[in-house]
């Protein structure tokens, strides 16, 4: 995953306590064309968003467990939470994740923070969770 | 409610909940991590914190990506150098101090 450019310097700017607000992880199709430096709100994919209904809502899934921690073996800050599921009835395709802070206000205001890009689309319409790496899904080096 | 809902309502409400900062070493060596998290109890952090260690202490590198980490942490990559250690951690790092606020 890679931080959206304009969202990293929000955090770094103003003091966004990320365990404090509501993340969530929307998911996108590849009709989806990401612009990290350019993409700053959550208006910036949602007409390319999976279509609500068959076990996707739209907005995505709000993620649990939300830590920040900093780890002296790499000298790295990691962003890390609960592995996020979808219970899909139906097929559901998608080729990005996007994790952004939710404000409940317009999608304008949405931060987008991160961005999971999978190699190819990903068809699923049973069960699916997104198991997230050991050391987290967005880290930052300090060194 | 259904399940997804719930879960929802159970991670939108974290903004909430007390924050708890805590302090882990690993026991075998000097190395440490700080981890923040919001909770509804020093409990449930403390089980959010033990989920991550767990996750620590299973992850392991195929021999490629383990060759290929090695060659870059000699060559001076922390991150690298971080990523061997998680591979080589046998056991959780242990609870060292843990403070609310």
């Amino acid at each position: 995953m890679a931080w959206y450019g304009q969202g990293l310097l929000s955090l770094v700017d103003t003091p966004t306590d990320l365990e404090q607000v509501t993340l969530k992880l929307a998911l996108a199709t590849s009709s989806y064309t990401p612009n990290r430096d350019t993409d700053d709100f959550r208006d910036d994919f949602t007409t390319n968003e999976v279509a609500n209904g068959g076990g996707y809502t739209t907005g995505g899934v709000t993620l649990s467990s939300v830590t920040w921690s900093y780890d002296s073996a790499s000298d790295q800050v990691r962003l890390d939470f609960a592995d996020p599921s979808w219970t899909f009835t139906a097929p559901k395709t998608w080729r990005y994740g996007i994790v952004y802070i939710d404000t409940a206000g317009a999608d304008s205001t949405d931060t987008l923070v991160g961005l999971l890009t999978w190699d190819s689309d990903q068809t699923v319409s049973t069960s699916y969770t997104l198991t997230i790496d050991s050391a987290g899904l967005l880290y930052l080096d300090v060194t | 409610m259904e399940q997804a809902d719930q879960a929802a309502a159970a991670a939108g409400e974290e903004h909430l909940m007390p924050r708890f900062r805590f302090r882990l070493e690993d026991p075998n060596s000097n190395e440490f991590r700080i981890v923040v998290t919001h909770a509804a109890s020093e409990e449930e952090a403390r089980a959010t914190v033990e989920r991550m260690e767990a996750k620590y202490v299973a992850f392991r590198m195929d021999a490629d990506e383990l060759a290929e980490t090695r060659s870059r942490a000699e060559a001076g990559s922390r991150a690298a150098a971080g990523r061997l250690h998680m591979h080589n951690q046998a056991s959780p790092y242990r609870v060292a101090s843990v403070r609310e606020g």
